[in-house]
This record gives C-alpha cells, structure tokens and sequence, in this order.
C-alpha cells in the first residue's frame, strides 16, 4: 500500500511539474503593465507593477496614473496577503475575486500545491483549467468552476517576442482585468 | 570597542546631516510670507513634468512625462505623454479626463479626483499651504522652502499620508512634490523648465 502511494505521488508531482515550464513572467523577474480593472461598470486605470521572486512569491502593486496606491498584495506559500487597498478593492467580494484573477493571469496557480497537469486540462482548488496552445504557446485559459458559478476566461495575445496583452474576462458578471506590457524606451 | 563605536557614529552621520539640512520656519516668517505674496501675484505658470515612482519591491522606477500649463483663476491641463498618454483639464469646476485618446467618465471615482484637483492646484498656486483640511509645517535647507502636508480628514487619509512641495527660495519657482501614499511609498514630480507669467491660449483648458 505505501508502495502504491509512493508511486502515485510521484506521479501527481511530476504532472505537476509538467505545467511548470509556462512562464508569463520568469521567476526571478518584474515587470510594470498598463492596467484597467472594469468592477461593476467602473473602469480604474492605472499601473501594475509584478515581481516574481526567486522563491516563487508574487508581489503586485496597482497604482493610478498619478502614482497613489491602490492595491498592493504579496501572495506566498499558496496565500495572498493583502498590504493596502483603497476601499472600492477591498471589498468581501472584489479582493479575493481580484487576487485569483491575477494568479490566473499569470497562470502562477502553477507553483499553488493544489494544481495538477492531467494534460490536456489542468485542476487547481477543485477547478477545471481548459488550456489552449497555438504555435507551443498559452492562447488561453478557460476556468470551469461548479454548476452556475460564473467562467473565466484568460486571453494572451503574444507578439513577435513578448505577449502584448493579458486579460480575463468573467462571464455573467461585470469584472475584467486587461493588462499591457509598457514599452521600454 | 572603540572602533564598534566609531564606526556606528559615523553610520548615524547622514540622518544627523540631513536633519540638519532643514532648518524649521514659524508660519509668520518673511520667507513664507515673501513666497505667499510672490504666488499670489502669478497669474500663469507653465512647464514639464517628470513623475517617479518607486516600487519598494522593484528595481525599475515608473517614469511618466509630460508637460503642465495653470492659469488663474483654477485653470489647469496636466498632460502625462508617456507611458500612457493621461489628460487632466479643470476649467473652474469643470474637470475632464483622457487617457490612450479616450474620454473617460469616472463614476466611482469622483472623489479621488476631487482630491487630485485640490492637490495640484493647491501646489502650484500654494494655496494648500492656508488649506485648512491639512496640518502645515514649513522649512528651508537655504536654497529651497518645503511645506510638508498631512491630511486632517479621514477620507483624505485613505489616500495620502503626507505631501511636500518645494518651491526654490529664489523667484519661489514650484520645484518638487513627493507624495507619500498611506502604505509608505514616494512619488516624486519634478517641474522643470518653469515659466511664469506668459501669455497662455485659453483652449488649451477647454478641449482635449
């Protein structure tokens, strides 16, 4: 039986590993996006500033264009920790939808515990990730979650060296998160 | 021990240093009084503006430029050009907005642009130095005066802990504001190549 287990584990965790090899931002790097968060018929515009940590933690930050901060969250050890966010983010509902979406964005669900690569779809936290890929690359990432909840949908948009845009959309509910790529001069 | 000592005291020099660079100035001082009536007396100030702001996490800075044109009496377009292209025109009390070549309308977000309005014309016209939504406190390290600002009002305190403007002591040009946010972080902008009292087209505050 302990042999079984072993072996299965083993086989889990190399799956795992599999889905690993999709970075949208390397480890170990950081970047600053042109954003605009749509909640419930308000678009903020602003900044996200993103650094993924050589251990694998995500530190985002979400600025307006005229340098407050409005949101700013470290997730780490498959936890989001909320630093600052102004009132209109930090809502009951908004803050944990926005902290999944920009794991989902990122597809840095990868390095959570609870993803598994089966293949052709992955599972995170009781979640079905449909993946598509043209070309070897990530196109999009449709979340399928239970019965009447609400679909995701992760759309990247990749140019001749770098994905120009990133964004999920829910289905059925007014919140959308797009993000570019600024140009470095 | 003794090295342990000096070495420690000499760590502590800069904060002791730049402690000393600004000197505290009473409200009623001839510096404060001379910059209050020198502002008083400008009827249009335009320049560039160098925005930077620092991500304690980050290496890289976010750099937005762009230039910025006030005239009295509450007139204003503040033009960022790059990264993204973001248009604020107050005429009066009107205030519109641009951003990437669209027109937005911000529903949920009025108040924090109330907040920006008062902010930026407070600092370019020093009116915010007799603002009574702020506690003032006044210093000069020789060469420039700093007003450092901290909201009174809990709504305003959401948004910011603290904002110091420096105005050069010679000719009282608008120099700097930083902006520190409630979570610590600093946002600098810079005006440069400022001139004042020239003659301004009133569409640049009317239309995009």
């Amino acid at each position: 039986m302990r042999a079984f287990l072993l072996i299965f584990s083993l086989l889990v965790s190399s799956a795992a590993v599999a889905g690993q090899g999709l970075e949208i931002l390397p480890r170990g790097k950081e970047a600053i996006y042109k954003a605009e968060i749509k909640v419930t018929g308000t678009t903020i515009t602003g900044f996200l500033a993103v650094h993924h940590k050589r251990n694998n933690a995500l530190h985002v930050q979400f600025t307006s264009p005229m340098g407050n901060n409005l949101l700013e969250m470290e997730w780490k050890r498959g936890r989001w920790k909320k630093i600052y966010a102004i009132k209109k983010l930090s809502g009951r509902h908004i803050y944990p939808m926005l902290a999944e979406d920009l794991l989902l964005l990122f597809a840095h669900y990868q390095y959570d515990k609870d993803f598994v690569d089966l293949g052709d779809e992955w599972t995170w936290k009781k979640k079905k990730l449909l993946p598509v890929f043209e070309d070897g690359k990530l196109v999009s990432v449709k979340m399928v979650t239970r019965r009447h909840h609400p679909t995701r949908t992760v759309k990247y948009e990749h140019g001749a060296e770098r994905i120009e845009e990133l964004n999920i959309d829910h289905q059925g509910f007014p919140f959308a998160i797009v993000l570019e790529p600024l140009k470095k001069k | 021990m003794q090295r342990v000592i000096t070495i420690f005291l000499l760590s502590l020099l800069p904060f002791f240093l730049s402690a000393q660079d600004w000197k505290t100035l009473n409200a009623t001082d001839p510096m404060l009084t001379g910059l209050k009536t020198t502002l008083a007396g400008m009827k249009s100030i335009k320049g560039d503006i160098q925005q930077e702001k620092s991500f304690a996490f980050l290496t890289e800075k976010l750099i937005s430029k762009g230039v910025f044109i006030y005239q009295k009496e509450s007139k204003l377009r503040w033009q960022f050009n790059e990264p993204i292209e973001y248009i604020i025109l107050i005429n009066e009390n009107s205030m519109r907005l641009k951003e990437d070549g669209e027109e937005k309308k911000y529903k949920g977000m009025n108040q924090i642009l109330r907040q920006v309005k008062e902010i930026i014309l407070g600092c370019i016209d020093g009116s915010i130095m007799s603002n009574a939504n702020y506690k003032t406190a006044f210093s000069t390290n020789g060469t420039n005066i700093r007003i450092q600002l901290q909201p009174k009002e809990k709504n305003l305190k959401e948004f910011i802990q603290q904002i110091d403007v420096e105005f050069a002591k010679e000719g009282s040009v608008l120099k700097k504001v930083t902006l520190t946010d409630p979570s610590g972080d600093m946002t600098d902008i810079f005006f440069l190549n400022v001139k004042t009292n020239q003659q301004t087209d009133a569409s640049v505050f009317a239309d995009f």
